[in-house]
């Protein structure tokens, strides 16, 4: 019964989209206003408990769901079957139309100053969009398709990669950022119909985007943390389509919503923040449309049909053209009179949107050009890593030192004068930090290297001395607060990225028990290997001790009998701990000899799972704020080898953990109640 | 490998007990937990113990991909991040588990060994695979966009910026 | 003028659309080979039921071949060999076949379970071959001319359709063709 009150209940949500889109714009009766807020929370609440349908669904093992059956087994405990519910494609479709309801509901609940023919197009508009996705879900891709097996016991389960405490956060963060760029959307295409756009719009605009900004800021964040830990190799951050498609609206809700700061507070570029909310949204649909309508994997995947597909681009491209054509019969309403100067807040906003635009450009490019190009039968190419860092990486640069300098200045106008005594300081701690840098690790000398420290120190002092200034001119507002702590979270960010850059190491090599094996100045040791069996998989578990190696003075003379791992001997991390013990100078006279201290034990398990045959490898991570340890347990070679993977990632933490700045920071912007002037 | 014996852990944790299993410990930290009478007792165990004979012990490179040199290490492992795996979804040689990927890694390894150019690896990859094995497009007529494109727009999107902020001054 | 000039970023959009929509009709996973039409790599290696005998690039002389790349571990070559069972006799092409990365033993026991339509099968059991043909998977199927040269590859397990449309055409003409 289950799978059909499911599907009630979605097509009573869909009904009552519909009746919403009927009501006549014109019409202006208070009830209709009334009706059009309840109606939107009746139809969230109707999917949230399709959506709960599904999950019961999946608690209850009800095998005769296809959704059910192609993504659970008996054996999966209950946390990952709740997950599930969106580990799939049809499921997390669902979850999209929930949360994008969520977003609904919300602005049905709180209008936030608009007016009430304002916040019924903004509503019209948001059940619009809300059907076309329940349509989608009910025509092509339900997720409660029944299906009769002729074996009771299914054959398949959640994919193994997903059975990770990571698919229950994950994809709802990131789909809650990602769906509510729709609001903006909704309102953006409300200011060209009426053809105004105030301050309260602005406002209560900046408040829907920011929180889907911040989501999203997040999600992604969560899921580089997941990839990391559930990959195995090391990586954060891998260009893949599929993180493109998060990073494009990300960005361009960066540039939204610091164009919106001069929309609120000085009435200007009206017409642009109405672009850069279609854009959003646009590319919300576009990274969707590359998720979820299979043109990245083979349609074969898909039993050659790719009607989700079909149906997803034209849904989309009816927006993108429908918003195109309203936009350019429209735009000339919002003309925005502001005058500025070159050296302006205004401008360093401006120039702000324009680099993120390039670098939206780059991500686009670099996702969809294989696309295009396999379309016209032209070629098959790949578009990755070295090619973001050619393109990307140089464009991304300059906007940080932008973001640096623009907090500091004037609207309106700033004089050339004060804006030099005003970064002048921070501008030369920073290069005298680098330089230091540079000077004492060899390791940091290359070009980029210099140039993203250089920029991260600059953010940060440039940011603490704002600190400093407003905190003695008591004037601290939380609002800016917030915008110091999220532009220091992107310093912390680029510093993490810069440092892990430069100094990861890793080795990958075969093991038996009781040898070890030294990275930097870890040195870890293999001492058991012990199988294990659980109800989803059987695998093995290795215990790994670490020590830190440390070394005296004259370790050099030692180097000739440490046989080819000598070469860590040199490296100058252990120069410089040599350097660092040898101040103590109370081991001046002895031999020189590498002191191992133990650090504690990393287990990584390696997974065999029945059901899909495959195999995973859960990584062992030993934190602390300066570097990770991470191993991970590789193949099999024979009875007693092992290949393990080592690595030592400094600062990786600090990549997340500017991401949660970030994210703390833009929520700390909406605890503010503003004055309404 | 295993230099030291289970006899030597236990002298080491004896050292500094505090430190075990807490993580690391900044080196200030460490030696202040040998300042004063530890003091003499390590120099006594670092002279028993650690004496040079015990690096004597002869190992093989454990390194699955061994070079002799650090400079080759690292040409190698970048050369690998270059490289798109054929059958999977968007995983460069040097991260992924599929058996081709493994196949190629060897390739690149036996050739960085000859000390072959990383031009003449590429060359080696394309001829067999094509353009697909490269993560950065060759640079071609229809690349051409790809790689222009972005820094056109930065180009217009600031000349275009000027004419914005020449409108707007209040002077003009 | 100016609501036409802010029209014509649409004209953009329809071309990615256009693009996004014949993707869909793509295999991504289906990579052109950059042999085609060059002659084919040498190689030696043992043939699969007399591993004493080294196969190399004469099997193909004067011949038009068809080039079966297939392994015992490979699910979708059993529903392809069901299918070259029964055309292999009729085609006027030989067909070699090329056993990637196996143990013999069950490369044989596959062979006499589902049929051998080869008339010789060359065994890679390290996949280092494989690489210079630039193979990355199980099935695939090379077409080769008189002269030595890749015509197609086909990536993926023959389908009838696959085969009338592609193969068959081409086998024509290869035959067609005079030295």
């Amino acid at each position: 019964m289950l799978a059909e009150w499911g599907t009630l209940f979605l097509a009573l949500a869909l009904v009552l989209c519909l009746s919403i889109l009927l009501l006549p714009l014109k019409y202006s009766h208070p009830n209709v206003h009334l009706f059009l807020q309840r109606a939107t929370i009746a139809y969230s609440l109707c999917i949230f408990l399709a959506l709960g349908c599904l999950m019961l669904a999946f608690l209850k093992y009800d095998f005769t769901l296809w959704s059910v059956y192609s993504n659970a087994n008996a054996d999966l405990p209950w946390w990952y079957r709740l997950g599930a519910t969106w580990g799939h494609h049809e499921g997390s479709l669902l979850l999209w139309c929930a949360l994008l309801s969520l977003w609904c509901a919300g602005v049905a609940l709180f209008p936030r100053g608009l007016s009430q023919k304002t916040h019924r197009l903004v509503l019209s508009c948001l059940a619009l969009l809300e059907s076309g996705f329940l349509v989608f879900l009910l025509l092509t891709s339900s997720p409660f398709a029944r299906f009769f097996p002729t074996d009771v016991v299914p054959a398949q389960t959640l994919t193994p990669i997903l059975q990770d405490p990571g698919l229950m956060f994950h994809p709802p963060m990131l789909y809650l950022g990602y769906v509510g760029f729709a609001v903006g959307f909704a309102y953006a295409v409300s200011a060209l119909i009426e053809g105004k756009l105030d301050s309260s719009w602005c406002r209560s605009l900046r408040v829907w985007v920011g929180l889907s900004w911040a989501f999203l800021t997040l999600g992604i964040v969560l899921g580089s943390w997941w990839a990391y830990r559930e990959l195995g190799w090391g990586g954060w951050w891998f260009w893949d389509p599929v993180e493109n498609a998060s990073l494009m609206p990300w960005l361009c809700a960066t540039a939204l919503m610091h164009s919106l700061i001069v929309s609120e507070k000085q009435q200007a570029f009206k017409a642009w923040v109405v672009t850069l909310a279609l854009l959003c949204f646009a590319l919300s649909l576009l990274g969707t449309f590359l998720v979820r309508s299979g043109v990245l994997v083979s349609v074969h995947a898909f039993a050659s049909d790719p009607s989700r597909g079909v149906f997803l681009l034209l849904f989309l491209s009816a927006l993108w053209v429908s918003s195109m054509i309203l936009f350019a019969l429209r735009a000339h309403h919002l003309k925005s009179k502001h005058t500025f100067e070159l050296l302006s807040r205004e401008t360093f906003l401006l120039l702000n949107s324009v680099v993120i635009l390039s670098l939206l450009a780059t991500v686009v490019l670099g996702t969809v050009y294989p696309i295009i190009l396999d379309s016209l039968h032209s070629d098959k190419i790949s578009v990755g890593m070295p090619y973001y860092n050619a393109v990307f990486v140089p464009i991304a640069l300059p906007l940080l030192l932008l973001m640096a300098i623009a907090p500091l200045l004037r609207w309106k106008m700033q004089s050339l004068s004060g804006l030099i005594s005003k970064i002048g300081w921070p501008f030369c701690c920073a290069v005298i930090m680098t330089l230091i840098v540079a000077f004492y690790d060899s390791q940091s000398r290359a070009l980029w290297a210099i140039a993203s420290l250089f920029v991260a120190f600059f953010i940060i002092f440039a940011t603490l001395l704002d600190l400093y200034q407003h905190l003695r001119k008591h004037a601290l507002s939380l609002r800016r607060f917030a915008m110091i702590l999220a532009h220091l979270g992107i310093a912390i960010l680029v510093l993490g990225i810069s440092i892990n850059k430069s100094h990861s190491r890793e080795r990958q090599v075969k093991m038996q028990v009781g040898q070890s094996v030294i990275l930097a100045n870890y040195r870890f040791t293999l001492e058991r290997l012990s199988p294990i069996v659980t109800k989803t998989y059987h695998g093995t578990e290795a215990l790994f001790r670490v020590d830190k190696v440390m070394c005296v003075e004259s370790a050099r003379a030692e180097v000739r009998h440490l046989g080819p791992d000598a070469a860590w001997m040199r490296r100058p991390s252990i120069q410089g701990c040599i350097h660092s013990v040898s101040q103590g100078s109370y081991l001046g006279s002895s031999a020189g000899t590498p002191i191992f201290q133990r650090l504690g034990e990393i287990r990584s398990i390696n997974e065999n799972f029945d059901i899909t045959q495959s195999q995973i490898t859960k990584t062992g991570i030993q934190m602390t704020v300066w570097r990770d340890l991470y191993i991970a347990l590789g193949q099999k070679l024979d009875k007693n080898t092992w290949i393990v993977r080592v690595y030592y990632k400094p600062f990786v933490r600090w990549i997340w953990a500017g991401g949660i700045l970030v994210f703390i920071g833009i929520l700390l912007t909406f605890t503010t109640r503003r004055k309404s002037p | 490998m295993n230099i030291f014996t289970d006899a030597h852990y236990q002298a080491m944790n004896v050292f500094c007990p505090p430190c075990e299993n807490r993580g690391p410990v900044s080196n200030r930290h460490w030696i202040s937990a040998f300042a004063g009478r530890t003091k003499k007792i390590l120099l006594i165990f670092l002279f028993l113990f650690i004496s040079p004979l015990s690096f004597a012990a002869t190992q093989t490179n454990p390194d699955v991909y061994a070079f002799s040199t650090t400079t080759d290490t690292a040409r190698f492992n970048t050369l690998l991040t270059q490289f798109r795996c054929l059958v999977c979804q968007n995983e460069n040689l040097a991260d992924s588990n599929a058996a081709i990927a493994a196949d190629l890694r060897q390739q690149i390894y036996q050739r960085v060994l000859q000390g072959q150019s990383d031009e003449s690896i590429q060359k080696y990859l394309v001829t067999r695979y094509g353009d697909y094995v490269l993560f950065a497009p060759p640079f071609k007529m229809n690349t051409t966009a790809l790689w222009i494109l972005p820094f056109l727009l930065l180009t217009g999107g600031l000349l275009s910026l000027g004419i914005v902020i020449q409108r707007r001054r209040k002077n003009t | 003028m100016k609501t036409m000039l802010r029209l014509s970023p649409i004209l953009l959009i329809f071309g990615l659309i256009a693009a996004l929509w014949r993707g869909l009709y793509s295999n991504p996973k289906e990579i052109p080979s950059p042999l085609l039409n060059k002659l084919t790599p040498s190689f030696e290696l043992p043939n699969l039921f007399n591993p004493q005998e080294n196969l190399n690039n004469q099997l193909f002389k004067d011949k038009v071949t068809i080039l079966n790349v297939w392994a015992s571990w490979c699910a979708a070559c059993v529903e392809e060999q069901m299918f070259i069972r029964t055309i292999a006799p009729s085609t006027s092409a030989q067909w070699i076949g090329f056993n990637y990365k196996d143990d013999r033993q069950n490369a044989m026991a596959w062979l006499n379970r589902y049929g051998n339509p080869y008339s010789a099968i060359a065994a890679d059991t390290q996949g280092v071959v494989a690489l210079d043909w630039g193979i990355y998977g199980t099935p695939e199927t090379f077409v080769i001319d008189r002269k030595d040269r890749i015509r197609y590859k086909h990536i993926g397990p023959i389908t009838f359709a696959d085969w009338q449309k592609d193969f068959v055409p081409l086998l024509a003409k290869l035959n067609g063709e005079v030295d």
